[in-house]
């Protein structure tokens, strides 16, 4: 049998001056004011999404991620605040429109949501309402986006749940989500996102709770999907295999900011930001060999209310330059084609 | 060892994660902090220590004795302490003389500011035994002696029909409904600690039948039931044996709240990593339960007694209020309110609704501390 | 550091035959009984002194209630848990009362998968580490406070933290306590149920390289569960695969990712993503939902999803047997299918 590996597209840059990119997040900042002081849980995330393009935010506990996908929608709720930075939406290339300017809760914005932007997230069981049929909810997501009626909603929503593969989907419709399997509920929920065709879904470690078998058939389902719609996909995980299997462009994120973005094959073979470094190479993989001891980072991430001073990776940093990185903040700087990395062995300025 | 990730080789910078202080913080001292910060919960603290303190000094608070009633005196408006003297600061009540209307056949008091009496603290009044050991006649307040005549008197909160004071029986008011509800919620706290024990930590049919009793209990309407019962005191029964009476048919209904929180505790503890943990390490059922478990709960069973507690003291009111419960000459919130039923009370002497005030006040109080308690007990909050 | 050839010659220091545990269904006011999960449904391994062992499986394929029946947490319906104590003799767990068991408690110990649940709030560390020594009656307070301060030596924290309470920790510092805490007794067998789970991929590798490090230095047994094939890779000498509350195959790391013998283990690893984005390859995917422990196919349980499924496997659960290439495995086929090679759910050698 052939093994052909299929050649990941990574358009970056390949647009003509003036074309905008579809989603551009510049200098996203999302505080969250608490009782104890002010967490700063993204403290300026920057990167663009393309048509077509799958970018992969990976990054550990407390470093923003999450809460990024949801500030691009609006949907933090307090103490957490979006304080600064722009999402600007671009649908034609031309024109954009910043997010953030939108009314939260506004007319606007809420068009957006469910219609060029959709979400799913990690547990599928909490993003339904437990009192409606699945029906009930899908049909109603058709029609807030669309012009349907009752019955052409219907036949539309039958037929996404035949494309995400549930079985008898006509009789699915009448049920509950309780009494859809786990990965079952996933595909629903996709389902859910996709059946008003938006240009861009947010997915949000959609298959962190799921076994391994289940996880390959949704990144199977959502890339297919992907291609069938030329859909771009935010895909938002801790998982650097799944990382490697989906995304096009990789943003890797530690303690509320982008350390190092750039195209998924260089970043995984020469990664650039220590943090990337050390991640990738403290992974177990199947390939390793047995008892090998994987490079491990010291100490352990700090909770985002210590943040350390200048580079907030510096106490843990095998490259610390004393000189420097405790005390000023690195911006990211362009470090390869395409790759950026914030990190003061590329330059100090 | 070639990453070894011993703690010496980290940067002092993210060596705590916590401060030193909150890191080796027991529990209790958690919870005290976080109750510290609920600030209305606080202020209901204060408010419901200070009424618990008039339990105790009823009487070194009074200015009259409770009983002591004068017939002539009956139905006065209270009487306000002005504190200056034209400019002079001086602490006085204007003496009130009586006189009955002849025609209407009512009584109509008369204020006459030229006769004052003064006010001042640590006054003589009646006799009584300060804690119950002391005996003296000092008071906190009272008429000071020197203009004293024999028909003078200081009546704060005006008098009812038998004309006695009503500022003092609202004291020993408090103290009785303070203390009814401070014995019930024992009572019920130990029944209800005891059967959600069971309940929680057996399951299966004794969980069952237990959690079936609890809402049989609870869906039985307690006035009328209360009444029924009390209507079976024989009448000839002393006040101390109605009034425990009363406590303990009270606690029979109130500590299902106690048996439920208590029962859930156990269920979800039952299933925890640290009590398997607990289990496996050799520790038999017994130090399982007193010392892995049960520490879990007392911050919950101090909420939800404090939350009992309101039960109780509206119960007794209640039932007093109604004839049903405590009896005059006995005096409790509910006995004194009986003199507030009828349409005369609100017309003509309002004050006599008086001890309404602190009845909400407690209970507002109470249920707001309950409620700081039980928000600052919960160990996964943060 | 154990070989896999060597394993024969070891002595085995748990023998597990057979277990079987089920769970009632119960439906209704009165609690009836209307079925049973069959969570662990026949299930056989062995594991010798000094080595690693995992078990590995998806949801609801009993590895987790597997070592709570071998921990008596919960009583096996059937089967033998032989366990080999210090004195050299071989007792039953699955045999013994519940109080027969707690002296010998101090062989076994468990690492628990949630940090944040397996400490008790309420107890600071000296407590919470000290306790399996306090109630073995195990040496006085100074003796006690002696030892405490040199497992947290050995787990890689200061010992100054003994006064501290649980919540002041990271999640990796509390599996490094919990680990403390399961050396305490100096158990013959450590059984870890998914330590690394609710950790930070950085400090998995931390914790992981502490776990084998531990066993170097002491000669510790571990009984690893794990759902995540890497992570049990890096750790183990021998791998238990299961599904639905059965094993399918057994073997070595080395043997199961480069030539599995079993269909489920194939699809396992052909699921798995691969770290290298230069290696995208069109896989066939496994179809269909892992079985329902209270509603299991007939005959073989991965029947209805295995892609070389035959009439036999329909009716017949075929036994775990030791194949032609000295494996254990649990398929009718074994001896037919070649599934060599990740990424395959391969052609059938006809």
């Amino acid at each position: 049998m052939n093994m052909q590996p299929t050649e990941s597209e990574t358009v970056i840059t390949e647009q003509e001056t003036g074309t905008l990119p579809l989603l551009a997040v510049e200098d996203l900042q999302t505080y969250f004011f608490t009782d104890e002081g002010t967490v700063k849980a993204v403290d300026g995330a920057s990167f663009e999404v393309l048509p077509g393009q799958t970018l992969g935010i990976v990054g550990e506990s407390g470093c923003g991620k999450s809460i990024t996908a949801k500030s691009i929608l609006q949907i933090i709720d307090s103490p957490g605040q979006i304080v600064g930075g722009q999402v600007k939406l671009s649908l034609d290339g031309t024109e954009s429109r910043n997010l953030l300017d939108m009314e939260p809760n506004g007319i606007e914005i809420r068009a957006i949501r469910g219609g060029e932007i959709s979400m799913i997230f990690q547990e599928p069981m909490t993003s339904f309402s437990p009192v409606h049929t699945f029906g009930n909810q899908i049909v109603e997501a058709i029609r807030l986006h669309s012009s349907l009626d009752a019955d052409e909603a219907h036949e539309l929503a039958v037929d996404w749940m035949r494309r995400v593969g549930i079985p008898s989907p006509e009789q699915r419709m009448s049920e509950y989500a309780y009494q859809f399997s786990g990965g079952q509920r996933q595909r629903a929920m996709i389902a859910m996102a996709l059946c008003t065709e938006p240009r861009i879904l947010i997915a949000d470690e959609p298959t962190t709770a799921l076994d391994v078998t289940t996880q390959a058939q949704i990144l199977d389902i959502l890339q297919s999907l992907q291609k069938q719609n030329e859909m771009s996909i935010l895909f938002i995980t801790h998982d650097l295999g799944v990382i490697a299997e989906v995304a096009d462009v990789v943003a890797v994120m530690y303690l509320g900011k982008v350390v190092e973005i750039g195209p998924v094959e260089t970043i995984f073979a020469s990664p650039k930001h220590p943090y990337t470094k050390a991640l990738l190479s403290s992974m177990p993989t199947i390939d390793a060999a047995p008892r090998e001891r994987m490079p491990s980072i010291t100490g352990a991430i700090p909770h985002p209310q210590n943040r350390p001073s200048g580079c907030s990776f510096h106490p843990r940093c095998p490259s610390y330059m004393s000189d420097i990185c405790g005390l000023k903040e690195p911006e990211l700087m362009s470090v390869g084609t395409d790759q950026q990395a914030s990190c003061f062995l590329y330059g100090r300025d | 060892m070639e990453s070894n990730p011993v703690e010496q080789e980290l940067a002092p910078e993210i060596e705590d994660i916590v401060e030193e202080r909150i890191s080796v913080a027991s529990q209790r001292q958690l919870i005290w902090w976080r109750f510290r910060k609920h600030r209305v919960a606080v202020v209901a603290t204060v408010i419901i220590l200070l009424f618990y303190t008039t339990v105790l000094f009823a009487d070194f608070l009074a200015t009259s004795n409770p009983a002591d009633s004068e017939a002539f005196r009956g139905l006065m408006p209270p009487q306000p302490v002005s504190l200056f003297d034209g400019w002079k600061p001086s602490p006085h009540v204007c003496a009130v003389s009586g006189a009955r209307n002849l025609v209407t056949f009512q009584k109509e008091y008369v204020r006459d500011c030229d006769e004052k009496i003064q006010v001042r603290f640590f006054a003589r009044g009646y006799d009584y035994k300060f804690l119950g050991i002391i005996p003296t006649d000092r008071h906190l307040i009272g008429m000071s002696d020197d203009t004293l005549r024999p028909e003078d008197y200081m009546y704060l909160l005006g008098t009812d029909k038998q004309g006695r004071d009503m500022y003092s029986r609202l004291l020993f008011g408090t103290r009785i409904s303070l203390l009814i509800g401070l014995f019930g919620v024992v009572l019920s706290l130990v029944l209800g600690i005891v059967l959600g024990a069971i309940s929680g930590f057996y399951g299966g049919l004794i969980d069952n039948v237990i959690q079936r009793i609890v809402e049989i209990t609870r869906s039985i309407p307690s006035i009328p039931l209360y009444m029924g019962i009390a209507a079976a005191f024989p009448s000839d029964w002393s006040i101390l044996k109605i009034y425990f009476a009363i406590t303990i048919i009270i606690s029979l209904f109130a500590w299902t709240d106690l048996a439920r929180v208590v029962r859930g505790r156990f269920l979800t503890m039952r299933d925890e990593d640290f009590v398997t943990a607990a289990m496996l390490s050799g520790a038999n059922q017994r130090r399982v339960i007193f010392r892995h478990m049960l520490p879990s709960f007392y911050s919950h069973i101090i909420a939800a007694a404090t939350l009992a507690l309101p039960l109780m003291i509206i119960a007794e009111t209640t039932l007093s209020f109604l004839g049903l419960g405590m009896r005059p000459p006995a005096i409790s919130w509910g006995t004194l309110l009986q003199d507030a039923q009828n349409i005369q009370t609100i017309a003509l002497t309002p004050w006599l609704m008086i001890p309404a005030l602190p009845v909400i006040l407690v209970i507002l109080a109470l249920n707001f501390m309950g409620d700081g308690l039980r928000d600052a007990a919960d160990p996964y909050s943060n | 550091m154990t070989e896999a050839t060597n394993v024969e010659t070891k002595k085995p220091l748990l023998e597990v035959k057979n277990l079987k545990k089920s769970f009632p269904i119960k439906r209704g006011f009165l609690q009836r009984t209307v079925g049973h999960v069959r969570a662990v449904d026949d299930v056989s391994f062995t594991i010798n002194e000094g080595e690693t062992l995992s078990l590995v499986g998806e949801s609801g394929c009993g590895k987790t209630t597997t070592v709570r029946a071998i921990m008596r947490a919960v009583s096996p319906d059937e089967g033998e848990v032989l366990f080999r104590t210090s004195e050299e003799e071989t007792v039953d767990l699955a045999e013994l009362s519940l109080s027969q068991i707690r002296p010998l408690r101090r062989n076994i110990q468990m690492i628990f998968q949630d940090p944040f649940s397996s400490l008790n709030p309420r107890m600071n560390i000296f407590q919470l580490i000290s306790e399996p020594l306090l109630v073995n009656g195990i040496g006085n307070h100074q003796e006690r406070e002696d030892r405490v301060t040199e497992l947290l030596r050995q787990v890689g924290l200061r010992p100054e933290y003994m006064q501290r309470f649980p919540h002041a920790f990271s999640g990796g510092q509390r599996q490094r306590i919990g680990i403390a805490r399961a050396l305490a007794l100096n158990p013959r067998l450590i059984v870890a149920d998914e330590p690394v789970s609710g950790l930070d991929v950085s400090v998995q590798a931390q914790v992981i390289n502490l776990m084998m490090d531990l066993q170097d230095e002491f000669g510790l047994t571990y009984l690893f569960v794990s759902h995540d094939l890497s992570v049990v890779n890096q750790i183990s000498d021998r791998v238990v695969v299961m599904y639905v509350g059965r094993v399918v195959e057994v073997g070595t790391p080395q043997e199961l990712f480069r030539n599995p013998k079993h269909p489920y283990t194939s699809a396992l690893i052909s699921a798995l993503p691969i770290t290298d984005p230069t290696q995208r390859v069109e896989r066939p995917v496994l179809e269909g939902e892992i079985a329902n422990p209270a509603n299991p196919p007939s005959g073989c349980y991965f029947h209805p999803r295995c892609p070389f499924a035959t009439e036999q496997c329909k009716v017949e659960a075929p036994p775990l047997q030791m194949s032609s290439s000295g494996r254990l495995v649990s398929c009718h086929r074994v001896e037919e299918l070649d599934l060599a090679g990740a990424g395959k759910l391969g052609a059938a050698a006809e």
